[in-house]
């Protein structure tokens, strides 16, 4: 079976004084069109392993395989270009450009690619109008609200079509009527597009609407949870000592 | 380009930033082209100033001697040498004149009318009466004309004029302009009145002498030194010192120009650190996008050169208004060779000057462009 992204004995140490553990030999795979979460306390890791495969940052050892190819030592430019290919990044904080608006936003991964500009424009349209806001594309961030403001960034996310959508608390700073619409718009996608999600999340309400839970303790995957029909199973990975 | 896009986006953003930026350039471009242009007409006012009012070859008494006493025979002499136009023996010296109230020191020359006008073209240069009129007037002056305005002396009047224990009064027939210095301490009397206020009888202090190809003075003046005891110096020999020091002044003002763009270079770096990281955040998530590091120093650099040009154009235009001006100054004496500050604007300094602000200008963004380029991802999203 092959998986779309592949995790061997990841590790990464922080610091050269004190060393900081954060990742502790991590192996995991993920299959293509699964919405995977990964839940756990503060500072267990889970931002740290999303930014590996997001490819934003480099273990110290292990390995990552992506699309059945080994990226774990890629080249700054050859990981930029992965990361415009292939990810899609929703933060918790919507990191859009100011100076830009909705449009243009949705428009840069694709400008960045070599998308030609009216190409990109309609393509930045139509994921607009995907994520309800196809009457707000001239508004710049400072005359969007947090909820729309997001959704914008899902729409750049989008933009491309990557294969792997990265969401870091993607709904953290949104009350619970904006969480809920992100979310059905994530999933709604899922179903038509067949992207893969990887999402990083503190609200269990969320992570119980995904397929697989991930659960990581001090840099280890704990446990691991996955659903069949309107139920979770789950399968302890690793003995606490 | 996203790149460009991007660029200009975040200059038409910031006003503030890009005034600073653009003000800083266009300061030392304009700054710089018009203290080479002060510098330039500086040049050429002392040139202009020396060989209109000087003799092309002067001949100065014998070593042993402060005076010429066979005058007569010297100007024949002289007269025998080629390309010669004018000869006029004069009497050079230090007075005070006394007008009402008003004392002055003053620099006469006693001279021959019709030799001094061929030597030095007198008569172009008067304003009030005519020079001629000292030929057969023997108290009779050519005053300067801001000479005349500090004695509140007026055309026509009696002054009188003292050296030593001599005291002679002379009537202001005349007002000349040369355009020089000399026009504060200039008073112009016949030759035999000079003699009498210097008292040593029917002597000159220099023989001036006027020639066909000015460039010829050297050989005349190397021929009379050898024909005669006497010192003849052509005025190319007599302004050298000055032009060597202007020329010495010059490897100065180059040392003081790279200072200033210099200075300049590291104000528009600072800039661009300043702005790069207010962006830090930005810069992360374009780079999360796929945005790579060339890309992200190409949106920085991009940034300092736009701006450039418009800022050397107005540099530019701030060093023409400022010329203008300066111009319209007047200055005293002691500071400049004419009355009035003349600024050389050259259009080839100008392009030089901008192309090298534009120079600094990119040098000092590449660095922080380079080092924006270089943040790790992760961290710079993850700035506050």
């Amino acid at each position: 079976m092959s998986y779309i992204i592949e995790i061997k004995k990841l590790r990464k140490v922080f610091g050269d004084g004190v060393e900081l553990v954060a990742l502790d030999d991590v192996d995991l795979t993920i299959e293509e069109g699964e919405v995977l979460s990964i839940v756990g306390p503060s500072g267990s890791g889970k931002s740290t392993l999303l930014n590996m495969i997001g490819l934003l940052d480099t273990p110290t050892s292990g390995e990552i395989w992506l699309k059945g190819q080994n990226i774990t030592r890629a080249s700054p430019g050859e990981r930029a270009r992965l990361r415009n290919k292939e990810l899609g990044f929703i933060f918790q904080y919507h990191h859009l450009l100011p100076e830009f608006d909705a449009v243009e936003n949705v428009m840069m991964p694709l400008l960045i690619a070599g998308v030609d500009k009216k190409e990109a424009r309609s393509q930045a349209i139509a994921h607009l109008e995907e994520v309800g806001l196809g009457d707000r594309l001239k508004n710049k961030p400072n005359q969007l609200s947090g909820g729309q403001n997001q959704r914008v960034a899902v729409a750049r996310a989008l933009a491309g079509h990557p294969s792997i959508i990265i969401g870091d608390e993607p709904t953290g700073n949104l009350d619970s009527k904006s969480s809920d619409k992100i979310y059905e718009l994530l999933r709604k996608l899922n179903r038509e597009m067949n992207q893969t999600f990887i999402l990083v999340t503190h609200d269990m309400n969320m992570a119980e609407k995904t397929d697989r839970i991930l659960r990581l303790v001090d840099g280890r995957i704990v446990s691991e949870m996955r659903r069949e029909g309107d139920k979770f199973v789950s399968r302890d990975l690793y003995k606490a000592d | 380009m996203f790149e460009l896009a991007i660029a200009e986006r975040h200059i038409l953003g910031n006003p503030k930033m890009v005034l600073f930026t653009v003000l800083s350039v266009a300061l030392a471009v304009g700054v710089i082209v018009v203290l080479i242009g002060l510098t330039e007409g500086y040049r050429v006012n002392l040139i202009e100033n020396t060989v209109e009012n000087s003799a092309h070859v002067t001949v100065d008494p014998k070593e042993d001697e402060d005076y010429i006493y066979l005058y007569r025979t010297l100007s024949a002499i002289a007269e025998e040498e080629p390309d010669v136009l004018a000869v006029s023996p004069r009497l050079v010296g230090r007075a005070a004149a006394k007008y009402k109230d008003n004392v002055e020191g003053v620099t006469f020359i006693g001279a021959a009318p019709v030799q001094e006008d061929l030597l030095l073209r007198v008569r172009e240069d008067m304003v009030w009466g005519d020079y001629y009129d000292l030929r057969f007037k023997k108290f009779a002056a050519v005053v300067g004309s801001d000479l005349a305005d500090d004695l509140e002396l007026k055309y026509g009047h009696d002054f009188r004029l003292t050296r030593q224990d001599v005291t002679i009064q002379v009537k202001a027939v005349g007002i000349i302009d040369t355009g020089a210095s000399l026009d504060q301490t200039l008073v112009y009397l016949p030759l035999e009145t000079a003699q009498d206020l210097l008292g040593e009888g029917d002597v000159v202090t220099e023989v001036g002498i006027r020639l066909s190809d000015i460039d010829a003075a050297p050989a005349v003046a190397a021929d009379l030194n050898n024909k005669t005891r006497y010192k003849a110096e052509s005025w190319q020999e007599k302004s050298r010192d000055i032009l060597d020091q202007l020329n010495s002044q010059q490897i100065y003002s180059l040392i003081f120009y790279l200072l200033i763009f210099i200075i300049s270079g590291f104000g528009i770096a600072n800039t661009m650190i300043m702005i790069i990281s207010r962006r830090t955040k930005e810069i992360g998530i374009l780079m999360a996008m796929g945005a790579d590091q060339i890309s992200i120093m190409k949106i920085f650099v991009l940034e300092s050169v736009i701006l450039g040009p418009p800022s050397a154009l107005l540099g530019g235009g701030l060093a023409y208004v400022s010329a203008k001006l300066i111009g319209t100054i007047e200055v005293p004496a002691e500071i400049y060779i004419a009355d009035r500050m003349t600024v050389i604007l050259d259009l080839g300094t100008f392009v030089f000057v901008a192309g090298f602000a534009l120079l600094v200008n990119l040098i000092a963004g590449i660095y922080p462009a380079y080092k924006a380029s270089r943040l790790d991802p992760v961290e710079a999203i993850a700035t506050e």
